[in-house]
Parts: structure tokens; C-alpha cells; sequence
């Protein structure tokens, strides 16, 4: 029995079978711990007050408990972390609890969290609202009755102050800048010794003095209101007793768990997962939204996808249908296949040398060369990224389209072409509207391939933090030269440059599930794609 | 009605002609444009790293007499030194006459001029500079030694750089009672700071010390204190002498070629540190390269080399004097050398002018050159080491432009050991950049290629067996309509982008993995065990006949839980575990019994989560391969009566093999190449080292951490042009020889 059992090889089929339930074991769980992690992070959880037996108070959330036996005592002890928040009181957000130092447990119902412009989240009580130092409620009850109104009021200050900021003073300033360029291209085109030389300057200079002008005031006005706005404050007092003013305009958003119900948290957790897509980052990238780096992926997918698709559209019609079939077009096939297997890192230091510093070192040289030495093309960009990631997904496009063109019976080209339309117009009429899921699904496969490559963008133009959007209002609207932010460079950045890697891990799994589901998304199009192109051909081909 | 018909097509037909010639131009010119940039692609590597291998250039760029500024003819020019924007020349006359002469301009305006307190019938014998040229110390005739500090001063006239140069003199230091004939000095330090020290040779070949030093006292005022010392002769003659300032040591360099090292930190002797024979003739020359670590030796025969201190190869814990490089020789006797301020570049020219332009580091010989006028009275690199001045006998300064851009680049350099200073033998080591100009680079790519394929072998570990295994369960015995959505779910895998896949093993699994490495090793055993006994006990308990037959292609269903259970099971053994064999703490056992520290981010780690970027590239091909196999065969080996593990062990697999193989290629291929994994999931210390509780460095990762720092066009940039290259060369081999595999196999069948 145990010799056949052996001999008929069921105990290693139960191996491969093993070997198949790792690989699908590997693949769910990671998904499962991407999901998970990813979409806890903006539930408001209840905050839990922990009197310990030495009496010390710690308020906070409860993230993770770990029971583990301890060699020395050969006891089992559990331990909780503890998000005590508060980093700019304690210096650290979390700190560990072991169970048995705990006498008490509670739920304070006052007890606010607080998502502040600096400092990370506060835990704790508001117990005073004042303005100018004048106490408008001095109890948490009527506190908590007075903020949200005198909150609604602040947003509504920061949101003017913003608008201010980035619309007006924000297109002052690049004006001066603009102006100022204009000076140097006068004094380094045009003789300034001769009268329409000097004219030209002056006009410049005037014009910079009356930008300069507009600009203090508005700057000026700017102030008064900031100054306006931070008058509203309100008292913060820790579990632990501390106290600490605060600007009631640097609350971006204020809540108390214990007392919401389960409705109540939905809303703000949408509220919350919105303001993720939406918003700004903050805090170095920390907290609040990724909504640039969203922004700075789409673009550049769609600028890649422009540079790509016809590209590698073209090259697999020529492979197919035009080049003569032999060893040359083998050997270049073999060759175009193979990029799709070159380290990314090879094609970004390729967009580095090539891109970044011959091409675009050449259009500073010959468009650009009153702002050097400062590199305008000569540095790194959207346009080089978009046209790095291009190189690298060719190959993907091409395969994919030469898949769908063989897959197009030899008949129906002969049809066409024996009822006399001429190559291209088979082409264009016949094959390449059977061969667009193909193309379809070479795009989003290219697409989904660029959205989460990283290793070449970091060479080629991507940034922790832009400063502002590459399309915007201000002519010529598309900038191509801009850095940009990127999902995937977020992940890293945030994750493993930030100086405190322990806070920013939310953000990280947050903006993971984000990327994790645009390319899960793409991905499982192109698949449904492709099935709907292989129903549409075997038909076809019997 | 027939021709009528055929006349009004006419132009439409030759349009469409036309659209179809200019389509055919059109498709084929893009077809060529995506070749083009393949092959330009390699190209421009080549271009990017093809400087490293130029030699260096060395020209003449002017050629004229410095004496014409002097009025008497017993006078003449003893040296000429740069700024670094040879925008202004130092001179100084036998007669202690020194002029700032502008040099970017032909006429040769002199600037400033001084003249040194030169006694009656005293003049200048030979002046020593500092390395970085701004000290200069001159002997005369007499035995007077006068210090002096260059300052050039320059200062910025709107967009224009000016100089108003000036010599500070400072009184001359008295070695000796009485008149002495000196044949060399040696110093360090400077008249301006509060150490300088001096060392001269007289003609009677003893070697003389002056030294001062300031010590601050209790009470805050500073002691200047001035010493003289005479260095103990030693067995033999000296001939040379170097300091080395900051270790305070003085090199005696003898006629029978043996060196002294002395130090002179002791209050007011000479103690002798170590004596060393350097050279079997004379020693002609003493040196120091930047960073005064490096000693250039060269002897009579015309030797040079570069000696170091470092812990003794053969004795633990001691240091002394080691010979690191030999570098080409010269025929006759070394006089003269003068060393790059930049980099371990320097010139040596022996007495019947041959000049010879040498790297330390690897030993290279950059610039040879026969000098017809004989050898130089003087000669000094510019302070940017893009030329040099060489003073002839016969009062002729003759510039030279030098293009030496990557001095460090050698083949020997990147594939080789090199002996870099400090170290006690020649060793692999990347380390690009320091904190200092001095810092000499380590650019040995050795330890990289080493890192990525420790990475490779241990991600392979992993992914093969199980994307092998998968392959051949799901082609050959999973239910044929679970096999519609369990290939893609795996293949799904390979679209996760590798930053979330670093992301997760970095952050995620590295802190949770340490404490539970008992927990793995025993899942890594209970597993395979677990799924054969499974097997067996499903076959032994007598089950109703339906099941058996529905779990026939259900295996992996079955086992899921079963890993998991294991997983649990494993897991709440492990302080068990840890306390049993590992003493309590794993990570201490490691380094008690066998030496090894335990990173973090290690091999292991990498190892297990490089398996999601390699696994569903090997499982998708090979099991293509796989269910490529003619049906004919397989039906064949069933039905003469083989089981189905036989089948496809015996017929299938090895038919496949080529599929199979290719497909671990290119998963070898995606994890040489991979680059944001091991960025995120080691530590990426160049280290070589196959411990899998360690972490390594990349190629990929070494571009994308360095490629920031790194100055277009400068050495490292093009040393990562170096890197990338063979990335890309060891990628595509792979990947064509893959694919050429793979073509073969798939004709093969389909012939048959």
C-alpha cells in the first residue's frame, strides 16, 4: 500500500498542489493585507482612556495587540499599542501597554481628536474657545456647542487665505518672475547702449516696479487677515493634564468619537477617504490627500500613452504586415520582445542622460538660455518621464498588437484585397478595426505597467512634494517642464524617507490600496479585453 | 460605359494610390524610428561610458621665457605656480624676487611684485610648496629657510573675476648657527597656523627639525613654543625627506634604501616608529599625494611606488607601512614629482626627462612623455588638475593643458581588487563618495554584481520550486474550469507595481518577520510533510467513492487551510521554539554561535517578496509549455498504463524542460533587474557576503541611490552608465536566449 502510494506519485501531486495553493495563498493575502490596512485608516475609532497602576492616564486609540511568551518568567504576556497621538506633547505617536499595568479602562465621551496643520493628531479635551485671549466658552459642554459654528467660520477664513495666496498673489509673483526673465533677455538679446535698447529696459523696469508694488499690498493684506484669522483659539488639554493653545484655524477637521454613532462615522470616514483623493498633502506629505500625486500619474499615463501607443501601433503593422518576414525581422522582433524584460532603472538613467540632459540641455541652449543657468527642459520633467516610461512600454504595445494582427485570419485580408482595395485601405478598414481590442489592451496594459513603475521616475523628474500641478490656468496651461508627484514615488518617499516613518504609515497603505486598485483595475479590463477578442476570432477562424 | 466608368476613377484611384505609398512610407519610417531607438539606446550607453576608457590628453599650450621680467642675468625664474583659474601666475627668482603675473593675457602684465630679505651674495637654492600651493618655503644658500603664503585675492568686478594678489612674507627661520648648505625641506603646516613644522637635510646629510607648536594653558593664553631637533642618524646616508602633517611624522629616506619613520609629537626628540626597506637603490624621493595619507617612493633605479599605513596582514592590531602600489618605472633616478590637488593623480619625471603621469589608486599610467629639454628644475599640477607647469633649465616655462577627467576608471578598477588606502590588502569595495575632496573613490563593482545576484539566487530558491510546481499542478491535475480563474488570479501578481511589493517588505513583513524566524524554519519542514501525509491519509480512509473522484483536481483546496493551519500552529510554537533551541532570542543565538548579525532587511526578506514579481512570470510560461504539450503524448504514457504523476513527471516535464527553462531565465532576468524591492526590502550595504540574515546591494539599486548625487558627466555618472550597460546586456542575453529557447521548442511541436 505504501510503496504504491509512493511509486503513483499522488504524494507529489499533493506538493504541486501545495506549490499552486502558495501562489494563490501569496497573491490573496497580500490583497487582503493591502485592503485591510488600507481602508481601517480613516475609520474613527473610539478613543480608550488606560488608568495603569501607577496611576499614570493614557488616552488613545487601541492599533494592535501582541501576546507573546516571555523567557524569562515563562509567563504569557499581551501588550496593545497604544496611538497616544499628541507627537509635539509626548514626541512619539504611539507607545506600547502591557496588559497587566492596566487597573482601569474608559471611554471619555468629551474626548476630541483633533487633525491639526502641524503636529499630527491631538487627543485630548477642548476646554476653552476664546478670542483675542477672551474666553468665548470656558467649559467642554459649551465648547463643544460653540466649535463647530466658530470651525465652519475658520475653514471658511482658511479657504479665502488660500484662494488669496495661490490665485492672486500666486500669479503676481510668477508675472515678476516672468518680467524679470524679460530683463535678462532684453540686456542679453539687445544693445542697452542704444536709445530703443534703453527704452526697452526701462519699460521693463517700470512695469517690474508696478508688479513689486501690487504685490506688497496684496502681501500686506494677506497678513492682516492671517493675523485676523489666528485670533479665534481654542485650549487643549491632555489626558495627562497639559495645556496648549491653539489657532482654531490650524483645526483642519475635529471630532469626538465616543459620542458618534455608527452613521455618524460612516460620514466621516467618506468624508475622510475624500478628502484623501481630494486634498493636499500636509505635514510633509504625512497627512491629508494625494491628490497631486493622483493628478501627476494620470497626466503622465496619458502623455506616455500618446508617445506609446502610435508608436508601437505602427512598428507591430510594419513587423507584420509590411516588412519582408525573414531573419532580420525575427531577429527584431526577438529584440523588441526582450525590452519589455530590460530593468526599468536602465531606461530612467537612459531618460536621464538622453532626455534630461542631451535633449533638454540642447532646448535650454537654444530656447531657455536667458533663465540659465537654471535648467528650464534641462532637468527633470513630466515630458522626460512621460517619454521614459514611452520607451519602456513599447514592447508592450507592439506585442500586443502583433498578437491581435496574427490574429486576423490570412482570408479576410485575401477578401479584401482580391475585391481590389489597396493594402493601406485593408488595412485601415479591415484589419485594424479587428486588431483595436488587441491595440486596447496593449494600451492599458502599457498604462497599468507605467502607473506603477517608480525606479525610472525617480531619476527622470518625479518629486516628493510640487509645487504646483503641471496643467493649470496660467498660459501655456499644459507645463510640460514641471516635476510632478506620483503615487508609486509617494509610497516610497512617504514610507521610507519621511522622518517619522511610524506616522506616516497610514498615508502609505492608504495611498497602496489607491494605486493597488487603478492597476488591479486596468489590469483585469485588459483580460476581460482580450477574452473578447479571442471569442471574436475563433469564431471567425473555423 | 465601361471606360467612362474607368475615366472617372482614374484620380480617385491614383489617390488612393498615393495614401497607400504614403502609408507604406509612413509605417515603415516608424517601424525603422522603433528599431532605431532600440539600437540607439545601447548606443548612447556606449557613448556615456566609452570617456572612461580614453586615455587622458596632454598638450602644450604655451611656451615662453619668465626670465624677460628680470634685469639681471645672473637671475632666473626657480618656480611658477597657479591659481585655480590660471588667471594669475606666481614667480619667484633665484635673486628672492616673486611677481603675480596675469597669464590670460598675452602680454604678461605683472600684477604685484615683492622681493624676499635676501642678504648680500645669498640667493635661493630650491623653494617646496604646499599641495595645495598657497605655502611656499625657500631655502637659501646660507642655510636660511623663508616662509611665505601666497594669497591671489580674487574678487568679483560685476560678472568679471579679478585678483589683487599678495605675497605674505614672514621672517626667516634660522635651522643652524652657522652657514649650512641644505639639500632639501620638508614642511607641513604654515607660517599663518599655529603648527608648522620644518625638516632640513643638510649637505653633511643630517636632518635637522623646527618646529612650533602653540598649546593653550589653563588660564588661556597661549605658549608659543619653538623647538629644534636633530633627527638620530641612522645605519645609512640620508637622501629625502617627507612630512606627513597630520600624523606629525617625518620620512628619512636613506642610500641604502630604507625609509625611517619618525615621529614628532614627542616634546623635542625624534622617535623612530618604524623602519621599512622601500627600494634596493637610493631613495631619490619622498611625497605625499592629497590627503598626505599616501607616501610616493621613488629610488635611483628609476621605481616609483605608494606606500600607506594600515593594520599589518600578518600581525593583528599592529600598524605599519605597506608597499600598495608599484607603478611603471622610470630608467634612471626619480628627481622630481608633483601630486594632483584633486585626485591620486601625480607627475614623476627622473633625471633624463622622462615624464610620466600616474593614477595610485589602480595603478595606472595615464601620460608618458620624453621631455627633450631634460628634465625640469621645476614642476607643479595646477590647482584644478587640468594642466601643469614645467620650468626648464634653460628658463623656458612650458604649460601644459591636461583632460583627465576619469583618472579612477580603469577595468581593473571595476572588476578587480584594488588596494585602497588604509587597507591592509587589495579588496572588491564600492564606496562612491566621502566626506572630503580627499576621499579617494571606490567605484568596484564587484560587490554590486556580487549583491544582485545574492538577491537572484535567493529570490530563485523560493519562486522556482513553487511557480514550477504550480505550473505543472495547474496544467497537468487542477480541475480544467478552476484553471480559468486560477491562472489569471496568479498572474495578477505580475501587474502589482514593485514599489508596493518593497513597500510591504520593507515595512510590513521585515519587523514582523524577525521575531518569528523559528516559527518559518518549522513551517518551511510541517508544510511539504503536511501534504504528503494529507495525501496519504486520503487515501487510506475509506471515504465514499464520490469524493475521492471530486478531490482528484482539488488538492490545492484542500491544502489552503491546511497551510494555514500550519501557519497558526507554527506560529504560537514560536517562543517555544525560541526558548528550546535558540536559547530565547534567535537573533543573539545567531551572532553567539555562528557570528552572524541579523539585519532587518535581509536576504530573506528580499527572498520571499521578490517571489511576487517572479513567481507569476515563471508559473505563466512554464505552464504555457506545459499545456503545450501534445495531448498525443500524454494520452499515449496514460494509456499504457503510467499514472498521471508519471505522465507528467516522466513525459510531460521533461518535454517542457526547454519551456520551463526559458521561463526561469526570464524570471532570472526580472530579478537581476529589479530594482524597487531590493531598494526598499534590504539595507543596501555593499557587503559580499552569501549570509541570507544579511542584506546586499544591487546594479539597480546602487543607479537609483547614487544617480542623484552624481555630476553629469563625472566619473560616478558615467560608472553608472557602466552599471546600467551590463544590466542591460545581462538582461537581454538572458531574456534572447530565453526566447530563442522557447521559439525552437514551440516549432518543434508544432512540426510534429
Amino acid at each position: 500500500m505504501k510503496k504504491t502510494f509512493f511509486t503513483s506519485g499522488t504524494p507529489f501531486i499533493w506538493l504541486t498542489g501545495l506549490a499552486a495553493a502558495l501562489g494563490l495563498l501569496m497573491i490573496v493575502g497580500l490583497l487582503l493585507l493591502i485592503l485591510v490596512n488600507g481602508l481601517g485608516i480613516f475609520w474613527p475609532q473610539n478613543l480608550q482612556q488606560f488608568t495603569l497602576k501607577d496611576g499614570s492616564v493614557v488616552l488613545g486609540e487601541v492599533w494592535e495587540k501582541e501576546t507573546h511568551d516571555n523567557y524569562d518568567t515563562g509567563r504569557e504576556e499581551t501588550r496593545y499599542r497604544i496611538k497616544t497621538a499628541n507627537r509635539d506633547f509626548y514626541g512619539l505617536d504611539f507607545r506600547w501597554l502591557k496588559e497587566d499595568d492596566i487597573s482601569e479602562r474608559q471611554m471619555p465621551p468629551t474626548a476630541w481628536v483633533l487633525e491639526r496643520q502641524a503636529w499630527g493628531q491631538f487627543f485630548g479635551f477642548i476646554i476653552r474657545l476664546s478670542n483675542n485671549g477672551v474666553a468665548l466658552a470656558s467649559d467642554e459642554l459649551n465648547v463643544a456647542a460653540q466649535l463647530p459654528e466658530w470651525h465652519e467660520k475658520m475653514l471658511a477664513a482658511a479657504d479665502e487665505i488660500h484662494q488669496l495666496e495661490k490665485g492672486s498673489i500666486g500669479s503676481i509673483s510668477m508675472q515678476i518672475e516672468n518680467m524679470r526673465l524679460e530683463k535678462r533677455k532684453v540686456i542679453l538679446r539687445r544693445d542697452t547702449t542704444t536709445a530703443s535698447g534703453r527704452a526697452a529696459l526701462r519699460r521693463v523696469d517700470e512695469e517690474l516696479a508696478s508688479l513689486e508694488r501690487q504685490y506688497q499690498e496684496l502681501e500686506k493684506e494677506l497678513m492682516q487677515r492671517i493675523t485676523d484669522s489666528r485670533a479665534i483659539t481654542i485650549t487643549l488639554r491632555t489626558i495627562d493634564g497639559q495645556e496648549k493653545e491653539l489657532p482654531l484655524i490650524d483645526v483642519v477637521r475635529m471630532w469626538q468619537p465616543n459620542r458618534m454613532s455608527a452613521p455618524e462615522k460612516a460620514g466621516l470616514y467618506a468624508a475622510r477617504v475624500w478628502e484623501f483623493l481630494s486634498g493636499e498633502p500636509r505635514e510633509a506629505n504625512m497627512e491629508g490627500g494625494v491628490f497631486p500625486a493622483i493628478f501627476g500619474t494620470v497626466l503622465m499615463v496619458i502623455l506616455m500613452s500618446i508617445a506609446a501607443v502610435p508608436i508601437g501601433v505602427l512598428t507591430a503593422v510594419y513587423l507584420r504586415e509590411y516588412a519582408k518576414q525573414g531573419p532580420v525581422v525575427r531577429a527584431v522582433r526577438i529584440a523588441v520582445n526582450n525590452m519589455a524584460g530590460v530593468p526599468s532603472i536602465v531606461y530612467g538613467i537612459f531618460g536621464l542622460g538622453f532626455f534630461v540632459y542631451t535633449v533638454g540641455g540642447t532646448i535650454d541652449q537654444l530656447f531657455y538660455s536667458e533663465a540659465l543657468p537654471s535648467p528650464t527642459f534641462g532637468t527633470g520633467g513630466i515630458l522626460w518621464a512621460s517619454l521614459t516610461l514611452a520607451l519602456l512600454t513599447l514592447p508592450v504595445v507592439v506585442v500586443a498588437t502583433e498578437e491581435g494582427l496574427a490574429a486576423v485570419p490570412r482570408s479576410i485580408r485575401d477578401g479584401s484585397l482580391a475585391l481590389g482595395a489597396t493594402k493601406f485601405e485593408t488595412l485601415w478598414r479591415i484589419i485594424l478595426p479587428s486588431t483595436s481590442p488587441a491595440i486596447l489592451t496593449g494600451t492599458i496594459l502599457a498604462i497599468a505597467r507605467a502607473a506603477g513603475e517608480v525606479a525610472p521616475l525617480m531619476v527622470t523628474g518625479v518629486v516628493k512634494l510640487a509645487p504646483s500641478l503641471p496643467l493649470d490656468s496660467t498660459f501655456p496651461y499644459l507645463h510640460l517642464e514641471r516635476k510632478f508627484m506620483h503615487l508609486g514615488f509617494h509610497i516610497y518617499d512617504v514610507g521610507f524617507q519621511s522622518p517619522n516613518v511610524e506616522a506616516a504609515l497610514p498615508i502609505v497603505y492608504a495611498t497602496t490600496l489607491l494605486l493597488v486598485l487603478i492597476i488591479l483595475t486596468l489590469n483585469l479590463t485588459a483580460i476581460l479585453l482580450r477574452n473578447r477578442l479571442y471569442a471574436r476570432f475563433s469564431v471567425t477562424k473555423i | 460605359m465601361q471606360t467612362k466608368h474607368a475615366h472617372d476613377k482614374q484620380p480617385g484611384k491614383r489617390m488612393r494610390m498615393l495614401v497607400d505609398t504614403l502609408a507604406r512610407r509612413v509605417i515603415t519610417f516608424s517601424g525603422m524610428l522603433a528599431i532605431i531607438s532600440i539600437a540607439g539606446l545601447l548606443l548612447s550607453f556606449v557613448l556615456e561610458v566609452w570617456p572612461l576608457w580614453k586615455n587622458p590628453r596632454v598638450e602644450i599650450t604655451e611656451r615662453w621665457h619668465p626670465g624677460e621680467l628680470l634685469s639681471s642675468p645672473d637671475n632666473h625664474i626657480i618656480a611658477a605656480v597657479t591659481e585655480e583659474y590660471r588667471q594669475v601666475m606666481f614667480l619667484l627668482s633665484r635673486n628672492g624676487q616673486a611677481f603675480f603675473v596675469q597669464t590670460d593675457t598675452p602680454d604678461h602684465t605683472v600684477l604685484a611684485s615683492s622681493a624676499f630679505p635676501l642678504q648680500e651674495e645669498e640667493y635661493f637654492t630650491g623653494v617646496e610648496f604646499s599641495i595645495d600651493g598657497h605655502t611656499a618655503l625657500a631655502m637659501s644658500n646660507t642655510g636660511r629657510i623663508f616662509p611665505a603664503v601666497l594669497d591671489y585675492n580674487p574678487w568679483f568686478d560685476g560678472d568679471q573675476r579679478v585678483f589683487s594678489p599678495k605675497l605674505n612674507l614672514f621672517d626667516p627661520i634660522e635651522l643652524f648657527e652657522t652657514e649650512a648648505t641644505l639639500q632639501a625641506v620638508a614642511f607641513s603646516g604654515s607660517p599663518e597656523e599655529e603648527n608648522f613644522v620644518i625638516a632640513a637635510l643638510t649637505a653633511e646629510n643630517s636632518v635637522h627639525v623646527w618646529k612650533r607648536s602653540v598649546e593653550s594653558s589653563l588660564f588661556g593664553d597661549d605658549e608659543i613654543t619653538e623647538t629644534r631637533i636633530v633627527v638620530p642618524p641612522t645605519a645609512a646616508v640620508a637622501t629625502a625627506l617627507s612630512i606627513e602633517g597630520p600624523a606629525q611624522a617625518l620620512y628619512v629616506g636613506t642610500r641604502d634604501g630604507s625609509i625611517s619613520k619618525f615621529s614628532l609629537d614627542v616634546e623635542d626628540e625624534a622617535v623612530l616608529l618604524q623602519k621599512f626597506q622601500a627600494a634596493e637603490t637610493p631613495i631619490t624621493l619622498l611625497g605625499f599625494l592629497i590627503g598626505e595619507r599616501s607616501l610616493v617612493v621613488g629610488d635611483a633605479a628609476g621605481n616609483v611606488s605608494v606606500w600607506f599605513e594600515a593594520f599589518d596582514p600578518e600581525q593583528a592590531g599592529v600598524r605599519t607601512m605597506l608597499r600598495a602600489h608599484t607603478l611603471a618605472s622610470h630608467n634612471t633616478k626619480v628627481i622630481r614629482y608633483s601630486p594632483s590637488q584633486r585626485d591620486r593623480t601625480f607627475f614623476t619625471v627622473s633625471a633624463d626627462g622622462d615624464l610620466i603621469m600616474h593614477f595610485s589608486t589602480n595603478e595606472r599610467t595615464l601620460y608618458r612623455r620624453k621631455l627633450e629639454q631634460g628634465s625640469p628644475l621645476f614642476m607643479r599640477f595646477t590647482p584644478k588638475g587640468n594642466g601643469a607647469l614645467l620650468l626648464f633649465p634653460d628658463g623656458e616655462l612650458v604649460e601644459l593643458a591636461i583632460d583627465n577627467p576619469h583618472p579612477e576608471a580603469s577595468f581593473k578598477a571595476y572588476f578587480g581588487k584594488i588596494w585602497y588606502e588604509g587597507y591592509s590588502r587589495p579588496e572588491y569595495v564600492w564606496q562612491s563618495s566621502g566626506g572630503s575632496d580627499e576621499f579617494e573613490p571606490k567605484l568596484g563593482l564587484v560587490p554590486l554584481i556580487f549583491g544582485t545576484f545574492k538577491g537572484t539566487v535567493y529570490a530563485l530558491l523560493f519562486a522556482l520550486p513553487v511557480a514550477i510546481f504550480a505550473a505543472l499542478y495547474v496544467s497537468q491535475f487542477m480541475h480544467p474550469r478552476l484553471r480559468g480563474i486560477i491562472k489569471p488570479t496568479i498572474e495578477l501578481m505580475a501587474a502589482l507595481p514593485s514599489v508596493i511589493i518593497g513597500f510591504i517588505g520593507g515595512l510590513w513583513l521585515a519587523p514582523r518577520i524577525q521575531p518569528v524566524i523559528p516559527a518559518l524554519l518549522l513551517m518551511l519542514v510541517l508544510v511539504p510533510v503536511s501534504a504528503v501525509l494529507l495525501g496519504w491519509l486520503l487515501r487510506i480512509v475509506p471515504l465514499p467513492a464520490f469524493v475521492k473522484q471530486r478531490s482528484g483536481g482539488m488538492e490545492f483546496i484542500i491544502m489552503t487551510p491546511v497551510i494555514l493551519a500550519i501557519a497558526w500552529f507554527s506560529f504560537s510554537l514560536n517562543d517555544g521554539l525560541q526558548s528550546w533551541l535558540f536559547a530565547g532570542n534567535f537573533q543573539q543565538w545567531l551572532v553567539e554561535t555562528a557570528n552572524v548579525t541579523y539585519d532587518q532587511r535581509n536576504a530573506f526578506v528580499v527572498g520571499l517578496v521578490m517571489g511576487f514579481a517572479v513567481i507569476p512570470i515563471i508559473f505563466t510560461i512554464s505552464e504555457d509549455a506545459l499545456s503545450n504539450v501534445p495531448a498525443t503524448l500524454t494520452a499515449g504514457s496514460l494509456a499504457l498504463g503510467a499514472t498521471q504523476w508519471q505522465t507528467a513527471w516522466k513525459i510531460v516535464l521533461p518535454t517542457a524542460s526547454p519551456g520551463i527553462f526559458s521561463a526561469a531565465m526570464i524570471g532570472l532576468g526580472r530579478a537581476v533587474g529589479e530594482t524597487m524591492i531590493v531598494l526598499m526590502a534590504t539595507g543596501n550595504t555593499p557587503v559580499m557576503d552569501w549570509n541570507i540574515f544579511n542584506g546586499f546591494r544591487t546594479l539597480s539599486a546602487n543607479i537609483a541611490v547614487e544617480i542623484p548625487e552624481a555630476p553629469e558627466g563625472g566619473t560616478l555618472f558615467r560608472t553608472l552608465f557602466l552599471a546600467a550597460l551590463l544590466l542591460f546586456l545581462i538582461t537581454f542575453v538572458v531574456n534572447t536566449a530565453a526566447d530563442i529557447i522557447r521559439t525552437r521548442m514551440h516549432k518543434k511541436y508544432q512540426s510534429s
